[in-house]
């Protein structure tokens, strides 16, 4: 019975030190080729109604997480519909455009330029939209891009 | 009047409501043509608690070098594309529910694989002149059809830009190559330097070495490239070998 405790403990530290070893660098990693990589974005707008009233500025904050259950980062990229660079449109006139500010865990970057999100873990990601002076009510359609 | 006016203002400004944006996965997540007409599936779960409409299209996986990372610059298909996908609008699939998306490739180059970016994305309804930034998300996989005859190689050396120290990646093969992560071996350690990610065939990656790192190098220096397989990306394997500096 003692032997059959040993032999169960020195199985568990085998498969201990062998999931270790696995999950080392240098180790051959397999994940099934078949199984879905699922980015769940969670708090996610539908969208944000900005009618920005006169004379008003400041800025317009949403936060949302982003997980990917994924071995390796992703690409993700922020794309506008409006422009390249980001901007919602002013439906009434043109020229007027709301600018957006991106960053995912404190690093700030471009839209419409690919960045990566962790793996396994909870990527806050924040949007910030200057609301600028001039009246109206504002359009646009943002596109998260997930790449693999 | 002008009390309810600004109260209505502030209302209409607070009212953005929060769902799960058209939730939705796919799977398998890379598509890779060994020879053209065969036929691949993707399969489409909804994972919200609404309808979900999506779209998708296809295009041309192009690279750019911008300060010794290289971007993708991806464009529309010029000509007829290599790759048939049905359907390409998707309406009113239920919430956990799955949809099939067919792809045949039918043809094949003898010596340049031809690769493509698959986007799926999900299409909010929305009138024309409604207002608000409006959330959509799109998934990007990758499309391959491979060349009939496959060279799979690339090239790591220590090369120095501007005084400071890289590991460039050169693809010297007709395949792309996906690396990983990259490790410099230091003081019998490996420490990670970062991901070199897809690189297509002809393009060069660089990968910045710490000067720290870089000072504790010796002239031999040993690399460890967590690698993607070809035909399985998911099989991840690590490659070893040793450079000069």
């Amino acid at each position: 019975m003692r032997g059959l405790k040993i032999s169960s403990l020195s199985l568990a530290l085998l498969a201990v030190s062998y999931l270790a070893s696995a999950l080392s660098v240098g180790a051959d990693i397999s994940v099934g080729y078949n199984i879905p990589v699922t980015c769940a974005l969670a708090n996610l707008p539908t969208s944000v109604n900005l009618s920005i009233l006169a004379t008003e500025t400041g800025l317009y904050t949403t936060n949302f997480l982003i997980n990917c259950n994924t071995s390796s980062s992703i690409g993700l990229t922020l794309t506008s519909a409006n422009q390249a660079a980001g901007a919602a449109r002013l439906l009434s006139a043109t020229g007027n455009y709301l600018n957006y500010t991106v960053s995912i865990n404190n690093i700030v970057y471009t839209m419409g330029q690919s960045n990566q999100v962790a793996p396994n873990l909870s990527n806050a990601l924040r949007l910030d939209i200057a609301k600028p002076t001039y009246a109206g009510q504002y359009q646009d359609t943002l596109v998260f891009t997930i790449s693999y | 009047m002008k009390k309810i006016s600004l109260l209505l203002g502030l209302c209409s400004l607070a009212s953005y409501s929060f769902a799960d944006g058209g939730s939705f996965t796919l799977f398998p997540t890379q598509i890779v043509f060994e020879n053209p007409g065969k036929v691949k599936e993707i399969t489409l779960v909804n994972l919200s608690d609404s309808m979900l409409n999506t779209q998708s299209t296809l295009k041309t996986y192009q690279q750019k070098s911008v300060n010794g990372r290289l971007i993708e610059s991806n464009a529309l298909i010029s000509g007829s594309p290599a790759v048939i996908v049905t359907p390409v609008v998707m309406q009113n699939i239920a919430p956990n529910s799955k949809q099939s998306i067919r792809l045949l490739a039918i043809r094949q180059n003898s010596e340049s694989e031809i690769v493509y970016r698959y986007y799926v994305k999900n299409l909010n309804p929305r009138s024309v002149d409604s207002s608000g930034t409006q959330f959509e998300i799109e998934y990007g996989m990758v499309v391959t059809i491979l060349p009939q005859h496959i060279n799979e190689s690339y090239n790591l050396s220590y090369v120095k830009l501007n005084g400071k120290p890289y590991i460039k990646t050169t693809n010297t093969g007709n395949v792309h190559v996906l690396l990983k992560e990259v490790y410099l071996q230091s003081a019998g350690k490996p420490v990670a330097i970062g991901s070199v990610g897809r690189v297509l065939a002809n393009q060069s990656a660089y990968l910045a070495v710490p000067a720290a790192l870089d000072k504790s190098l010796g002239s031999q220096i040993q690399l460890k490239v967590a690698k993607a397989g070809l035909i399985n990306f998911d099989q991840e394997s690590q490659v070893q070998l040793t450079i000069s500096k």
